[in-house]
């Protein structure tokens, strides 16, 4: 009885320590709104990746690489969910710049022990007397990260398995070589049971770190802007038929689509996938019949924008497809200037969030109504991951999207295109405003002397005084604020600054503290430093 | 342009109260008033500008003994060539052009200075190492550039107890370093190494009594290390090197 009874105990003390490992939440591939594969599509890649996740002999590192939009993600998603299905699948981590820790290279050595330790007990075993000895264990280098947290533990419990790490180009890294990349070279070889399923776009940082002398030659890598373009537009061709065919039959139209506009769309996305699935989302919208809104994107000419800089391949619209997204959405907006400033401001926000925000905080944070914001998230929504749920947060519907409308030579018109200086500028200010506004000495009536554990309510005191809006303001106002590029006219932010320093600073450290974010102050205040001498003091 | 100053100088301030303070205000909301602003220096910013704070009410006050201002960095100013720290970790010395002076880390005070016979003037400025202490911290080992020896200076008595190589080495080496038990160096020059016993003044290794050359090296390279025991022994190139502690 008492063996019995101990044991739940014990469950929830490991689980505790466990807690304390630092992590990204929802990276891993059970989380989030992606989408697999349709069945019946992208199955000469799938089969390949399963062969070789199943047969321990071949290569431990897949790279599936593939430009912009050619369906990494979900083929990542589709190979991690036939991976868990069969019992192979040991963690993941799905990168995500919209999301400040799921873009944390850091944190993906730590969030994958913990997947790992929930997985396999013998692997929490030996985890747990390691992060207990070591509790700054996250905060170490890549290299002491990987040793100590993945291989040491795996090595130990001699446990196979497979960890799937998607879009690794969407983690911010300064180093010329993928650092994650050139670490796992060197210490790869010690675990040969375990495979690293890895996908990213062909950028030279990940392109060099696969061809660092000691990971070359452990990598299968498969190019997937490479496959056929007869395979690839079959699947295609397969993906707009059912979508469309599911249009219909939702909108209760018969004989549409046509096999020619199936041919014609399918010829417009020239091998990307993000072509399709925009076009889809574009086409289904509430209000306006998806016949009418087809018509209205094979009516423009193939090539209304120039696709000069991208690393798109020549012949895509997808930049001319964004465009008429964009026109249409916003067509009854007119030449109002004031709309049209308030529509890239909407625009804007959502795109350069550090993390997301529901559409009534991005109105709080950027002082409008929220009716309006509600309204022109609605407008481009087909661009949008956009819920029913007013209260969930929005964020943009794929990377392609953030990537053309911040790039004045992929954007060419000047209504739609987002300065990232100049809309950091305006989430600086709405920030500084939210927090010179809300913040006050001890907001969330803590008794004297409490340590911030002994306050037993403190998460519902904290949901009740900061709000989520207040929240974003006070963990990201730096970020934006070292966006800030000389030439902006900085006065007002300059006016804000004083003011938080000089009344509100105690006030936002006493919100940092109960968040338990006391580290990104001190780099916050590193950032304010270097920013101040870069931007406003550079004659000195 | 003053606003700005005034800005940055505050920002460092509150960078200072943050990195002082940091366990207490990661714990405690309520002691960034009650611990981390009591105990902040007299003269910073961040207590001229929250000091009279209405929240703190009636509550003990720190009323004196509160430092004037936030620790600074020690600066020693001069021509200094190398540097390097005792053993132990309290003392540092420093190669000048005239004297080795030694200063307590903890006083901050010279507690003793050993004057070179001639100004020091030949020391190469990409030679950091050339000022290492026995791993006993009782004798410093330097280059001495007039005698063209290394010198091995008692720490305690400020004089030279040994002297080694003199004419025989006719460049400034790069690097000197003990063996772990104190009774091997080794000088690294540009393409050669001399391995020295400290006190037959010979070199150890096969009991050659000629200087022991390893083999030449394409490049200098600035650090070198012997292991455990002094059996093996490691150099690199560093291109750069840090003189921090």
């Amino acid at each position: 009885m008492l063996l019995a009874g101990a044991h739940p105990y014990h469950l929830i003390a490991e689980l505790l320590v466990l807690n304390t490992c630092p992590r990204a939440h929802g990276a891993g591939y059970q989380h989030g709104d992606r989408q697999g594969c349709l069945t019946g599509t992208r199955e000469a890649v799938l089969d390949e990746i399963e062969s070789w996740a199943k047969d321990f002999d071949m290569s431990p590192v897949y790279w599936l690489n593939g430009l912009a939009g050619t369906g990494k993600s979900t083929i990542a998603q589709t190979t991690a969910e036939h991976l868990f299905a069969d019992g192979l699948l040991g963690a993941s981590f799905f990168c995500s710049c919209d999301f400040k820790d799921r873009g944390d290279l850091r944190l993906i050595f730590p969030t994958l022990s913990f997947q790992l330790a929930y997985r396999y007990p013998n692997f929490r075993s030996v985890l747990i007397p390691l992060l207990q000895s070591e509790p700054d264990i996250g905060h170490e280098s890549l290299c002491s990260q990987m040793e100590k947290l993945i291989v040491n533990p795996l090595r130990e419990t001699d446990i196979s398995t497979v960890i799937v790490i998607d879009a690794l180009d969407e983690c911010t890294d300064d180093e010329p070589q993928s650092a994650i990349l050139s670490v796992m070279g060197r210490l790869v070889e010690e675990i040969p049971k375990v495979k690293f399923f890895i996908t990213g776009r062909p950028e030279p940082r990940i392109q060099s770190g696969f061809r660092l002398k000691l990971l070359r030659p452990l990598t299968n890598i498969f190019v997937l802007h490479m496959v056929k373009d007869s395979i690839i537009n079959e699947d295609i061709h397969r993906f707009l038929k059912t979508q469309l065919l599911d249009l219909a039959h939702r909108f209760q139209l018969t004989e549409w689509p046509s096999d020619e506009h199936i041919n014609l769309l399918c010829q417009r996305a020239a091998g990307l996938f993000v072509y399709a699935v925009a076009t889809i989302k574009f086409l289904d919208h509430r209000a306006y019949s998806p016949e009418q809104r087809l018509n209205v994107i094979l009516a423009l000419p193939e090539h209304t924008t120039y696709e000069g800089v991208t690393q798109f391949k020549n012949k895509t619209t997808l930049d001319s497809l964004y465009t008429s997204i964009l026109q249409t959405a916003l067509e009854f907006g007119g030449e109002d200037p004031e709309l049209v400033f308030k529509i890239q401001s909407v625009i804007g926000t959502v795109v350069l969030l550090v993390n997301p925000l529901s559409p009534p905080a991005i109105a709080e944070l950027i002082g409008m109504e929220i009716k309006q914001v509600e309204m022109i998230l609605t407008l481009v929504q087909s661009l949008l991951v956009l819920n029913e749920d007013p209260n969930s947060p929005v964020k943009p519907f794929h990377k392609s999207f953030p990537d053309f409308i911040t790039d004045p030579s992929r954007c060419l018109n000047k209504r739609f295109h987002i300065s990232p200086s100049a809309h950091h500028h305006e989430l600086t200010m709405g920030c500084l405003r939210l927090m010179n506004g809300a913040l006050k000495p001890n907001l969330l009536s803590l008794p004297d002397y409490a340590l911030n554990q002994e306050v037993k309510d403190l998460p519902d005191r904290v949901k009740e005084h900061i709000f989520p809006a207040l929240q974003y303001a006070c963990r990201s106002w730096y970020h934006h604020l070292a966006r800030i590029k000389k030439g902006e006219d900085i006065t007002g932010v300059l006016d804000a600054l004083k003011i938080f320093l000089n009344q509100k600073f105690l006030a936002w450290l006493e919100v940092v503290s109960v968040l338990g974010v006391t580290r990104d102050a001190a780099v916050a205040l590193r950032e304010l430093i270097q920013w101040f001498q870069e931007v406003c003091l550079c004659k000195l | 342009m003053a606003r700005d100053q005034q800005l940055l100088d505050t920002t460092r301030d509150y960078l200072h109260f943050i990195t002082k303070f940091f366990e207490p205000i990661n714990l405690s909301a309520r002691h960034i008033y009650h611990s981390a602003l009591e105990l902040s220096p007299q003269t910073s910013i961040v207590q001229e500008n929250y000091h009279c704070h209405p929240s703190q009410g009636l509550k003990p006050r720190v009323v004196c003994g509160l430092p004037s201002s936030w620790d600074q960095p020690v600066i020693i100013r001069g021509d200094h060539k190398s540097y390097t720290w005792s053993p132990c970790g309290q003392f540092f010395s420093v190669l000048g052009t005239t004297s080795i002076d030694v200063w307590d880390s903890l006083t901050l005070e010279k507690c003793s200075s050993l004057q070179l016979t001639e100004p020091n003037k030949g020391i190469l400025d990409h030679s950091p190492n050339v000022l290492a202490y026995s791993p006993d911290g009782h004798s410093l080992a330097t280059y001495d550039y007039s005698s063209k020896a290394i010198n091995i200076w008692d720490t305690q008595t400020g004089g030279v107890i040994e002297k080694i190589g003199g004419r025989a080495i006719n460049c400034s080496p790069s690097s000197v370093v003990w063996s772990l038990d104190g009774t091997i160096i080794c000088t690294v020059y540009p393409g050669v190494s001399n391995i020295w016993d400290v006190y037959t003044h010979y070199i150890a290794l096969g009991g050659s009594v000629s200087i022991h050359k390893l083999p030449s090296i394409s490049k200098p390279f600035l650090l070198s290390r012997f292991s455990p025991k002094h059996s093996f022994y490691s150099k690199f190139e560093a291109p750069k090197h840090s003189f921090k502690s």
